[in-house]
């Protein structure tokens, strides 16, 4: 090995070493330490002068110990180190041998606690590394070149997982590696520095004080008895910080310390406004040099407005209540009042009273440092009512973290969440969370959005793992979205099948099925566009010809029930107004387009009729065509993106039969109908293009009527089944059947009523006339079924519904 | 090596961490009573009560700057007190962290002084 790369024999490398052998000795050199002391002094003290003998070696042990807790146990970094074993974590270097293989340090690595960082979080374990690098001593140098490279990036260490990322770098499979653990490399970086920031908070808990200003720290400042019963000290609650809100702590301070003492945290819910204060207390409670004199061991009391309002029996109280604590945290001096949900201060309502009028000057006077966590809607609405109160704070934006920040706050977070759910969490279960909650969590911004869904998957844990199986488990059983590549032999058969399963449920339009069943196999194997929905659908043909009748199959099919299918009726969307109501808010409108699929975003979305809408609503929908996404109401991005939108049309039905009687077929007119029908100003080119497929369905030939007609008997057949009585009908029967039930203007349509109707009325006069008992089969023929609709204008009737 | 290893390190970087360690606990103690902190503020009054301004006739105001000065005298004695109480207890610190530090320099020549002692034959004959 080049020593000017790894000198195993380097001063540090062998106290690395030192330490190693000496760590299994240490606590029998101490307890040595003690008993030489003790059985040297009683000997000294009986007269024994071998006892200063005893005394004085108990020195050697002694300043073994010192030596090994103070430097040896963990032998620091060389400063500007250039070498291996200069920046070489001091586990690891007191394991490394003088000529390493690459399976070497696999092995060391699966023994460090920065080893088993990896293989619980990430999943990348020593031993598996062990099983995919070489024995070849000279492949060790790439290795080390790899990890001085990656080093400077991640101050300047060398960790078990920067070893571990010049490992991977260097193996010739990596990206099949990585891709079988859902990982990249930036990951494993940010893995690096997630271990590395924990190691630093380890070491600087372990020199905090306890009580930071001491025990006289609080006798300058006031008393304050109701404060204390009322309100809860979150300065006394030691919180970890992350740097995200550093410039939001900032802003804070100088606002407070500036002298105008009110500040309003304005931000969307589950965005952090109530962290921001847990960090701010904390804060001020440390020694840290940017926190102003000023504001120095203030203590943040949060005034739980629920608990408030419940101790107080009206409105005098309340006022009296709070005017009481107010005033001291006034005379007290060091207290900052913290307003959580401040806006139900604000409004009269169930669970809020307004106290703007006693709130407001104190506000406006900017004496006493206050802090409002409100919600951005309602200080919107706040303000509004009461200028004056938005004039009289600082108002601070607490924006929603970005990908990157959701990731620092998650990691931060979850030793909390995983002491309190008693799970361990991977990495790729953290970055799971932040995907899927963005695009299905609605009603909270990130990071709260994140925070929530992780806590969830604690319930789907295995062996105490949470993994991002585990959080796309809690996605699927909540909102029952299916995120996962399918995994699932029943699932992937019904796949294989679904234009099988799809035609036990409707006959013919065999390119219309297979479209859709394409769409959805493509989505299912991960290989779909994920930007946009999983298929766009354009159905175009003559009533009755099995259009809707499609997309009710794939929801029975697929989506779990015909309940599964949002379907929007377009003719009540005429007029520019009714874009309001497709992306109405769910509290205002429910049944508006957004709204359900918020609530079913795994669904498929149908769009009857879409020809009758008004041009502006088409418009809105052309965002939802091509990304997979329409804002609703109140600006929040809805994801259609897991979605099958089928928008049905009979547009353009008179000349599709036109095309048949001239004898073309589907085929050859289907791309000049539908150049027709933009020509025609039916659609628009810019709406048409949006669907990945125009499909045009023919009219059903008798044949296929046949089939319909053995479907509908099916069903008849089943709510029979309570009689235990089974209906067949002869072929002249059914002939018949088809000749007077279709109807060209209807399509296949009416002939559900007819054959029910026809064939329901003979059973019904058999079990009368008790010529048919239980578990009998009764064969209907053309006499009965001509009986029934004994004239052509019976049948009519039935069509028409009268 | 071991040897050279341990005595440079005892009287090098393992002296100047045990400086630190010593600093570093007088600190704490020093903290622990907010000597600095009470020193500041040894005649505000105590815990802030009857601190705010009233107004008011002189009787009034008479009574209140009487409950102020009471406040503050009482502030002045518990701080007092706890300053006291702090110097003495970081006095005592002191000596102790001297011993320790006296303790750290001579250790390394205790096992020689341990074995002359020994050679020597002296014991104590209280017994």
């Amino acid at each position: 090995m080049d020593v000017s790369l790894f000198n195993h024999k380097s001063l540090r490398a062998m106290k690395a070493r030192l330490g190693r052998q000496l760590s299994p000795w240490a606590l029998t050199l101490e307890i040595s330490v003690v008993l030489l002391i003790i059985g040297g002094l009683t000997l000294a003290a009986y007269g024994f002068a071998v006892g200063w003998a005893a005394i004085g070696l108990a020195a050697i042990p002694a300043m073994i110990v010192e030596w090994y807790k103070y430097e040896l146990r963990d032998v620091s970094v060389t400063k500007d180190g250039k070498r291996i074993d200069d920046i070489l974590d001091g586990e690891i270097l007191g394991l490394l041998g003088d000529q390493p293989t690459p399976h070497d340090i696999a092995s060391i690595l699966s023994k460090v606690t920065g080893g088993q960082f990896f293989a619980v979080r990430f999943g990348v374990s020593g031993g598996f590394l062990e099983q995919v690098v070489s024995t070849n001593r000279d492949d060790t140098k790439g290795i080390f070149e790899e990890a001085l490279r990656i080093s400077p990036t991640v101050g300047n260490k060398i960790s078990a997982g920067v070893l571990m990322l010049a490992m991977v770098r260097q193996l010739p499979g990596k990206q099949t590696l990585l891709g079988h653990l859902q990982l990249d490399e930036d990951d494993l970086l940010r893995g690096i520095n997630w271990y590395h920031h924990l190691r630093e908070l380890i070491n600087t808990s372990k020199n905090k004080p306890s009580k930071p200003g001491g025990v006289g720290r609080d006798w300058s400042f006031g008393w304050i008895p109701n404060l204390s019963r009322f309100g809860q000290n979150i300065s006394e609650l030691n919180f970890r910080r992350t740097d995200i809100r550093a410039e939001t702590l900032n802003q804070i301070m100088k606002a407070m310390s500036s002298g105008r003492g009110a500040v309003a945290l304005v931000g969307l819910t589950g965005v952090g406004k109530t962290q921001v204060v847990y960090e701010l207390a904390s804060e001020l409670m440390s020694t840290s040099a940017d926190v102003p004199d000023a504001l120095r061991y203030h203590q943040i009391f949060m005034l739980d407005a629920t608990r408030l309002i419940s101790m107080a029996s009206g409105r005098g109280e309340l006022e009296g209540l709070l005017q009481t604590l107010l005033s001291e945290a006034y005379t007290a001096k060091n207290i900052i009042i913290c307003l959580d949900n401040a806006q139900v201060f604000f409004e009269e309502g169930v669970g809020s009273v307004d106290v703007t009028n006693l709130l407001l000057p104190i506000l406006e006077a900017g004496r006493l440092p206050i802090i409002l966590a409100v919600d951005e809607q309602k200080f919107l609405q706040i303000s509004k009512r009461t200028p004056t109160l938005a004039a009289a704070v600082n108002r601070i934006n607490v924006r929603p973290t970005d990908e990157l920040q959701t990731l620092s706050v998650l990691e931060e977070q979850l030793p909390n969440i995983e002491f309190k759910r008693k799970v361990t969490y991977m990495y790729q279960a953290i970055r799971e969370a932040y995907k899927l909650s963005a695009r299905y969590v609605y009603d909270i911004a990130m990071p709260g959005q994140a925070i929530s869904l992780l806590d969830g998957a604690a319930d789907y844990a295995e062996s105490g793992l949470v993994t991002a199986r585990s959080v796309n488990m809690a996605i699927e059983k909540t909102i029952g979205v299916k995120t996962n590549i399918v995994d699932d032999e029943t699932e992937r058969d019904k796949l294989l099948n679904l234009e099988t399963l799809i035609h036990e449920r409707m006959i013919g339009q065999e390119h219309a099925v297979s479209v859709i069943a394409d769409a959805l196999r493509r989505a299912r194997a991960g290989i779909r566009n994920q930007k946009r929905p999983v298929g766009t659908f354009m159905f175009l043909g003559p009533t009755g010809v099995g259009k809707t009748e499609l997309a009710k199959s794939l929801a029975a099919v697929y989506f779990g029930g015909e309940q599964n299918i949002i379907r929007l009726d377009m003719n009540e969307f005429v007029s520019s107004d009714d874009v309001a109501r497709l992306i109405a808010d769910g509290t205002e409108d429910a049944g508006s387009l957004t709204a359900q699929v918020m609530k079913q975003p795994f669904s498929v979305v149908l769009l009857d009729e879409i020809e009758k809408a008004h041009s502006s609503v088409l418009t809105t929908l052309l965002q939802l065509l091509d990304e997979g996404i329409l804002r609703d109401a109140k600006g929040r991005e809805v994801s259609f993106r897991d979605t099958i939108v089928i928008a049905t049309s009979n547009a353009g039905a008179d000349r599709i039969q036109e095309y048949l009687h001239r004898g073309y077929n589907l085929e050859q007119f289907e791309d000049k109908f539908v150049d027709e029908l933009i020509s025609g100003n039916l659609f628009h080119p810019e709406f048409l293009n949006r669907f990945d497929e125009i499909v045009v369905f023919a009219p059903l030939n008798k044949a296929e009527l046949l089939k319909v007609v053995d479907l509908i008997l099916v069903d008849v057949n089943k709510n029979l089944s309570e009689q235990k009585i089974t209906v067949t009908v002869a072929q002249d029967a059914k002939e018949y059947l088809v000749e007077v039930g279709y109807d060209p203007r209807l399509g296949a349509r009416p002939m559900r009523r007819v054959v029910q109707r026809s064939v329901e009325n003979t059973v019904a006069k058999l079990m009368l006339a008790k010529e048919v008992q239980a578990g009998g089969l009764i064969e209907i023929t053309l006499d009965q079924v001509k009986e029934i609709l004994d004239k052509k204008s019976r049948a009519d009737e039935i069509i028409e519904n009268k | 090596m071991f040897l050279v290893g341990i005595i440079s390190w005892w009287y090098g970087s393992g002296w100047k961490g045990q400086l630190r360690r010593v600093r570093d606990r007088l600190a704490a103690t020093a903290g622990y009573f907010s000597i600095g902190q009470l020193f500041a503020t040894l005649f505000s009054p105590f815990r802030q009560i009857s601190a705010e301004n009233i107004h008011g006739s002189a009787a009034v105001q008479f009574r209140a700057f009487f409950d102020k000065t009471l406040s503050r005298v009482i502030g002045a004695v518990v701080r007092l007190c706890t300053i006291l109480a702090g110097i003495i207890s970081l006095l005592f610190q002191s000596i102790f962290e001297l011993i320790i530090l006296v303790i750290w320099l001579t250790l390394p020549v205790f096992p020689i002084v341990g074995l002359i002692a020994f050679v020597i034959g002296w014991a104590p004959t209280w017994m």
